[in-house]
């Protein structure tokens, strides 16, 4: 049965004799020093008698009339070979037979019943012609064809889910497969597609602001390789890369196992140990991986944008976040400013008659203050609590004096007076709000507290006793219960006595504002060197469930943790203690920006992972100095000042906060004691605080708009919320190979190759320069700069080779024709199998080159002959005489692969979805095209279905599929869950399609649209009987399943 | 080639015996002729992969159990006693490690002597130890490879990279199944692997030599069931297809995968209910469930995973490897806390093992059953870093054989005196593999595989049969 390879025993002696020269060679040069000498020249040219590495051989064709094309030349070479062997050829299939073989064959997928119609009911000359054209321009075709040439680039879609990190994965080589899919679309030219699988980093336009990505998604090629990313030993390792790229080029480019050179000189081949490393050294100058690194090693990626397009998106990024952070200030001020501006209006309205009023009711006291101020009010015509405000200002310390004087004046001159004390304070105040964000922001802070506050109330202990929130709305912040309050100090602090507050690491105090979702704030302290680390300084928590909202942790030595929580999701920041303890002023900023820190008005610290923080309603207060109870630390040092704020701060108006409170804090120069308070600013405070009777909520504020301020808050929210849900595009990258060897290795940079004795790198033997093997190149390889990639590349495609040629036409015919003219389709060296048509393989190799590498123009002549359109049934004598089929007398019947067996079982079903590209998936349900089922090199998580029917596992270089026959497979066709789907959807479809119940008519059906044909009566007979008795449903899902598991949809003839 | 294949076929045609089992071997017949095992064969070619074969010498084991400890156990703490390492524990070590500089860790178990031979095994193994008559200890394995990835597939397949079928998958593909109702080839763990599928899988072999992987006891093998589909309607089902396949071959004849295929039919069904009956361990007796350990959580997992090597082995199961995978993917990695894991590990197999030699031996097994206990390497004679562990060892470790024509009660190779190197006897794991095919009557040389234009072994260009361990 084998059709030996017949061996020239004299001259394979001699190639043994030329090759053990050349090992005594090398060993000689070892024993004389450490061998980094080149190899001698002289053993540059090898001559080789074998067929292969013989230039292409293209004879006359005899009296061939030239019209018949080269499908005709197919089958005169074919012709010729049958008639020496006296074999006769079977007769043509029928039609039907004929377009499920080529639909299948060049698609994949089974013909549709009008597909079928179409070609059976055309008589026209060019029917066959017509029906290959359809199907080679359609994108099933790169979907079908993109997997033979997967199988022997060991195509995986990883190399392991489950104990690899993604950076030591290729787990983005799904755009090689991509790729590999349009280049066979788009018929890319042969030595194309291989020149940019072995070089596409180097061939990338000379304008460095363009890129061609798929040049370098090509070189997933090299970068697919099969290594171990976590090998110890990083030498070994990437000799192992190298040894799977060498392998792997040899095999499926020019059909030779140049790997068992790697420890010796190939046993059968005229490939020497130096030829190993003439290539090695060109792989060694490549890198996969930047350089290797403890553990597991990353992989090389590339971005597959420009670089000034990746620019442009940085930028756009940048401005996006920008506005994010000065967007609600925007809003928050055009509100503000509507709000201010009415309050102002009402004030100069109404403020004289109101302060009158409250001084006459307080002179009317006989009758109770409340009915006096009722009264008063009624009489002024103003509202009651207009009148209640004034009562408790003429009743306030510091406010109280002056006011009492004015009121005392006459009305006119009482409003005079007001008029001019307050219109500049309250024209101020909108100045600044309608000049800018940052005024309207620093002057709404939600909580403001200062140590050095003079309404700040101690007892005779000088423990607090009750704290005035001066924030937008005011309150007072008390002790916890149960902790002692902390202490007013006057202390130094940045050189100078100041006021402060000093937490002993127990005391808690207690502001009842909820957290803000985003916001800033700002606090200004000093820990204790004495104190805990991991003690808590403020923030919204609730310690009994750990649940966070915000909060702050410190270390004795200034180090801070800002914790930031959305949803279990953490924006935290950690930043370690500065250079030199003391005190500092630290901002935190949460919102559509995430989070970010600045210590003293340096940026330390940012986090991207959430874009609000978790307002929670059961933590309703702001505790400072520690959670309110639970067992973390409490904060030991002093606090000068905190504010909070409900709008995130931008840039600029962080800065004039951090500003002020840097000169009141932290500055050596700056007031020694608290600053004494305006009256008429602190009457100001109060009519803009929730006191006022003017107080409208900020969530409310927005109803005081004009219309055109509607209009532009609308825009600007608009904006915000488009910018918000603005997600910046992740830069595509690829797994890819760029030329330099890895750094840090003996490798980095470019240089030949040490051979390593027996293939251990502990052992290396003397240099080699750069190159092909010398059996296939007389001629060393030029290489001009680099690697030689390219001009390895070069080499590969070049008329000079005339392997990668013949490789190709072999496997086109092998997948067309059942096995290939070389049966052994990746080896073609001296003990591979020999061509049965050598000239035809050659004539075929040439027209390739001719055409342009054109691999859709030879798939045309193939499936075009004659020979492809004979029957699948050998004559009996043929059967006897041939039963390999090496002659083709007959065509071969073929199971289907398990990716067609896959997609035809969704396509009858009308399940096939027929989306192109993109990661793979895992499971075997959803109904997507075979090719895109994972493959996974360790097998884990991987899809099962592809292995059960001998499809690839990413393993290796696949020559051929297997065929085999095992009960599992049956297993799947009874039992499996898919199956059972898809056929009772087929089932269901048919029962829809064909209404009526006539058996014979929904037979019909099913057998155009599975088989191309009609049933025989005894096919309908046998369909019958299974559906006796029980034409439900059930039954036609029973008949489905057993028609899809018969022999006629598994093989196709 | 000296018959012709089509004179055997066209016998089976004529005769219109033809179709049924008969298929099946002169399939098989005409893809491996006289010569049996392993003949070399084209890739792609049809199979009717697990009928029997005869094998190229007369096997003392018809089959193997592969007991895997992925991780790497020690050494020096389990069968290979070092008095020289605890005398100098903490002293710096004589030799560098992959260039660093370590100290030595003496043993933190003692060790005795056991049975009629006097094997010596720590305290870790009390019951394997009363085993010990029937153990032949390799106190010499080497391997190529330090890392879990390359040192298991080693272990595995012969091969540290690049993808080779499996041990199981050679031995299948050499010998067949003694079960046509069951995989030939069966690997069970509870939990992924490091190199996953392949090392069980098949590699460049047919696909039907892959180990069917177990790791839910409850559901063993896929689609076994079709809650949807009674016995008796499936049974009409087959009857229906037998009958469209029968019509379909009538105009195609000569092609038996058309014949191959109906009959995988026929074996699924039978497989529907013989599969489920070799994985119930529910008709052993308490007696034998707690031989195993099943009667206690810390050895009910391994035990059961023994338990079930048994009964398919008394299947004739071909190749049965189990994974010890309590305690992680590779729970024997003792980096650090080497006390505690050890001590974890040894008690959750021990018992379950020994209940496995004994329950073989006892029902007359053992004798032509081969099995197989170590793990991919073993670890350092020394500490790592400051911890209580121990680095990956692969210069000198142990691993032993039990029945199939092992010879019981002895050692054989050694290492150094503080257990660093293998020193006497070395065992490659080349070796080591051709010594389990020589075992079943397989020649390492002879069992190849054609790819590529290559005949490929499992033991690549290496191997050789350790003749001093057969019985």
């Amino acid at each position: 049965m084998s059709p030996a390879v017949e061996f020239d025993f004299n001259r394979v002696s001699r190639w043994f004799s030329l090759l053990v020269l050349i090992g005594l060679g090398l060993c000689s040069g070892i024993s004389l020093g450490d061998g980094v000498e080149p190899a001698k020249p002289a053993t540059r040219s090898i001559e080789s008698d074998h067929w292969a590495f013989q230039p292409l051989a293209v004879g006359p064709l005899g009296d061939l009339p030239h019209e018949v094309g080269l499908r005709g030349v197919i089958d005169v070479f074919l012709a010729r070979e049958i008639a020496r062997q006296n074999l006769r050829v079977s007769p043509p299939a029928d039609r039907a037979t004929w377009l499920r073989r080529v639909t299948l064959d060049l698609t994949g997928l089974p013909p549709t019943t009008a597909e079928a119609r179409d070609f059976l009911q055309d008589e026209s000359a060019d029917a066959f012609e017509r029906v290959v054209e359809r199907l080679l321009a359609s994108p099933r075709y790169g979907v079908r064809w993109a997997r033979h040439w997967l199988d022997v680039a060991r195509y995986a879609d990883a190399r392991d889910l489950i104990q690899l990190p993604a950076e030591s994965d290729f787990r983005e080589i799904w755009r090689y497969r991509d790729w590999v899919v349009q280049a066979h679309n788009a018929d890319l030219p042969y030595d194309q597609f291989l020149k940019m699988q072995l070089a596409g980093d180097l061939l990338q336009p000379a304008d460095p602001s363009e890129l061609d990505g798929d040049a370098l998604v090509a070189t997933g090629f090299l970068a697919l390789a099969d290594f171990v990313p976590g090998d110890v030993d990083k030498t070994q390792m990437i000799a192992d890369y190298v040894n799977d790229q060498i392998d792997v080029l040899g095999r499926s480019m020019l059909g030779l196992t140049l790997g068992c050179a790697r420890c010796h000189d190939h046993k059968y081949d005229p490939i020497s140990l130096e030829d190993y490393y003439s290539l090695a050294g060109i792989f060694f100058s490549t890198r996969l991986i930047p350089s290797p690194v403890k553990g597991n090693t990353p992989l090389v990626r590339a971005p597959l944008w420009p670089a000034a397009q990746i620019a442009r998106l940085e930028q756009q990024a940048e401005e996006n976040q920008q506005r994010l952070q000065s967007l609600p200030g925007e809003i928050a001020t055009l509100e503000e400013q509507a709000w201010l501006t009415g309050v102002w209006a009402q004030v100069e309205a109404e403020a004289a008659a109101g302060l009158v009023a409250a001084w006459q009711a307080a002179a009317a006291r006989t009758e109770g203050t409340r009915l006096a101020v009722a009264a008063a009010a009624e009489r002024h015509g103003l509202a009651t609590a207009v009148v209640q405000f004034w009562t408790r200002q003429l009743n306030r310390e510091g406010v109280a004096q002056p006011l009492r004087e004015l009121a005392s004046a006459s009305n006119s001159a009482t409003a005079a007076k007001l008029a001019h004390e307050l219109a500049p304070q309250l024209a101020a105040r909108l100045r600044e709000v309608t000049s800018g964000v940052a005024s309207a922001t620093a002057r709404s802070p939600l909580v403001a507290l200062r140590a050095d506050d003079r309404r700040l109330e101690v007892n005779a202990m000088r423990q607090v006793t009750g704290w005035l929130n001066r924030g937008r709305i005011p309150q007072t912040v008390t002790p916890a219960a149960n902790t002692p309050a902390p202490t007013r100090v006057e202390h130094e602090l940045a050189g100078r006595h100041r006021s402060l507050l000093r937490f002993d690491g127990q005391s808690v105090l207690k502001v009842p504002q909820r957290v803000p979702e985003v916001g800033s704030l700002v606090v200004v302290f000093e820990p204790h060197p004495a104190g805990e680390g991991g003690q808590r300084l403020l923030g919204w928590e609730d310690s009994a469930t750990g649940r966070h909202g915000l909060g702050l942790m410190i270390s004795p030595t200034g180090g801070v943790h800002v914790i930031a929580r959305r949803e279990g999701a953490a924006g935290d920041v950690v930043v370690p203690p500065p250079a030199a303890p003391g005190p500092q002023m630290l901002s935190v900023t949460w919102g559509p920006g995430g989070v970010e820190v600045h210590r003293n008005g340096e940026k330390v610290g940012t986090n991207a992972g959430i874009h609000s923080v978790s307002s929670d309603p059961a933590i309703s207060e702001l505790t400072l100095g520690g959670p309110g109870s639970g067992s973390a630390p409490r904060f030991r040092g002093d606090l000068g000042e905190l504010r909070v704020y409900s709008t995130p701060l931008d840039a600029e108006s962080r800065i004039a906060i951090e500003s002020q409170l840097r000169r009141r804090w932290l500055d050596p120069t700056g007031p020694e004691a608290a600053e004494t308070v305006d009256p008429w600013v602190e009457l100001s405070d109060e009519l803009l605080s929730s006191e006022s009777p003017y107080w409208v909520a900020s969530t409310e504020r927005a109803r005081l708009l004009s219309a055109s301020q509607v209009q532009q808050v609308t825009t600007l929210r608009e904006e915000l919320e488009r910018r918000r849900t603005w997600k910046k595009p992740e830069v595509p990258q690829a797994v890819v190979v760029r030329d330099g060897g890895p750094a840090e290795t003996p490798h980095a940079g470019f240089g030949d190759a040490h051979v390593y004795l027996r293939g251990q790198w502990k052992t290396p033997g003397p240099k080699v320069p750069r190159g092909v093997p010398r059996v296939l190149a007389s001629e060393p390889l030029a290489i001009a700069s680099g690697s030689g990639r390219r001009e390895l590349a070069e080499w590969v495609t070049s008329p000079r080779n005339p392997l990668a040629a013949r490789v190709l036409v072999n496997r086109l015919w092998q997948h067309h024709f059942g096995a290939g003219l070389v049966r052994t389709s990746t080896n073609f060296g001296l003990r591979g199998d020999r061509p049965s048509h050598p000239e035809l393989l050659d004539h075929l190799a040439a027209e390739l080159i001719r055409s342009g590498w054109s691999v859709k123009s030879l798939q045309r002549a193939m499936v075009l002959s004659e020979a492809y359109r004979r029957s699948s049934q050998p004559l009996a004598e043929t059967a006897h005489r041939d039963p390999e089929n090496r002659w083709l007398a007959h065509m071969s019947r073929r199971p289907l692969e398990a990716e067609a067996l896959r997609d035809s079982l969704l396509a009858v079903a009308g399940e096939l979805d027929e989306a192109p590209g993109g990661p793979g998936f895992l499971e075997t349900n959803p109904p997507r095209r075979s090719l895109y089922l994972m493959s996974v090199r360790t097998g884990a998580k991987a899809s099962e279905f592809c292995p059960l029917f001998d499809g690839p596992t990413g393993g290796g270089v696949i020559e051929q599929r297997g065929q085999s026959i095992v009960a599992p497979q049956a297993l799947f066709f009874l039992n499996d869950p898919f199956l059972t789907r898809l056929t009772e959807r087929l089932s269901s479809r048919l029962r829809l399609e064909v209404p009526g119940d006539d058996l014979v008519e929904r037979l019909n059906w099913l057998y155009q649209r599975l088989f191309s044909r009609l049933p025989t009566p005894d096919e309908i007979s046998i369909a019958s009987d299974l559906l006796a008795g029980d034409a439900t449903a059930a039954g036609w899902d029973r008949l489905c399943r057993v028609i899809v598991c018969t022999n006629e949809f598994f093989y196709v003839d | 080639m000296s018959t012709d294949p089509w004179t055997r076929r066209e016998l089976l045609l004529r005769t219109g015996s033809g179709f049924g089992g008969l298929a099946l071997r002169a399939l098989c017949a005409d893809d491996s002729p006289a010569t049996g095992a392993g003949a070399p064969q084209p890739a792609g070619r049809v199979e009717a992969p697990l009928v029997p074969r005869p094998a190229h010498h007369p096997a003392t084991a018809r089959r193997v159990i592969f007991l895997f400890m992925p991780g790497g156990p020690s050494q020096v703490d389990t069968f290979d006693p070092k008095p020289r390492l605890t005398a100098e524990d903490g002293r710096p070590s004589p030799k560098l490690y992959l260039g660093q500089q370590r100290t030595l860790l003496g043993s933190p178990w003692t060790f005795a002597k056991h049975g009629d031979s006097g094997l010596d095994v720590s305290e870790l193994f009390p019951h394997v130890a009363g085993c010990v008559d029937d153990l032949c200890v390799i106190r010499s394995m080497t391997t190529d490879d330090p890392n879990h990835p390359g040192g298991c597939l080693l272990m595995h397949t012969g091969e540290r990279v690049a993808s080779r079928p499996s041990t199981g998958a050679w031995v299948t593909y050499g010998l067949g199944s003694e079960n046509q109702d069951l995989p030939g080839f069966i690997a069970i763990g509870a939990g992924p692997i490091i190199e996953g599928a392949r090392q069980y899988g098949s590699s460049f072999l047919p696909a039907s030599y892959q180990g069917t992987f177990v790791s839910d006891l409850a559901r063993p093998l896929k689609n076994l069931a079709n809650a949807d589909v009674s016995r008796s309607a499936q049974r009409r089902e087959l009857d229906a297809l037998r009958r469209l396949n029968e019509l379909h071959q009538r105009q195609r004849p000569q092609d038996l995968r058309l014949e191959a295929r109906l009959e995988a039919f026929e074996l699924a069904y039978r497989m529907q209910a013989a599969a489920p009956e070799a994985f119930d361990i529910a008709g052993e007796t308490a007696d034998i469930a707690q031989m195993y350990g099943l009667d206690n959580p810390q050895t009910a997992n391994f035990g059961r995973q023994c338990l079930l090597a048994r009964r398919l082995a008394e299947r004739g199961v071909r190749f049965i490897q189990l994974y010890h995978t309590d305690g992680g993917f590779q729970p024997w990695d003792q980096h650090s806390n080497l006390k505690a894991g050890h001590e974890q590990h040894s008690r959750a197999t021990d018992k379950p093992i020994a209940g496995l030699l004994r329950d073989l031996k006892q029902r007359g097994l053992l004798d032509d059953t081969l099995v197989i206990w170590g793990g991919e390497f073993g670890r350092t004679p020394t500490r790592e870093g400051q911890a209580d562990g121990r680095d990956h060892h692969p210069f000198g470790f142990s691993m032993w054989l039990a029945g199939g024509g092992v010879r019981g009660g002895m050692t054989y190779g050694a290492t150094d005196e503080y257990g660093w190197d293998a020193v006497e006897d070395k065992v490659h794991v080349h070796d080591l593999h051709a010594t389990i095919l020589h075992l079943l009557g397989l020649d390492h040389e002879q069992l190849t595989y054609r790819f590529a234009g290559r005949d490929f072994r499992l033991t690549d260009v290496a191997g050789r049969v350790l003749d001093g361990i057969l019985a």
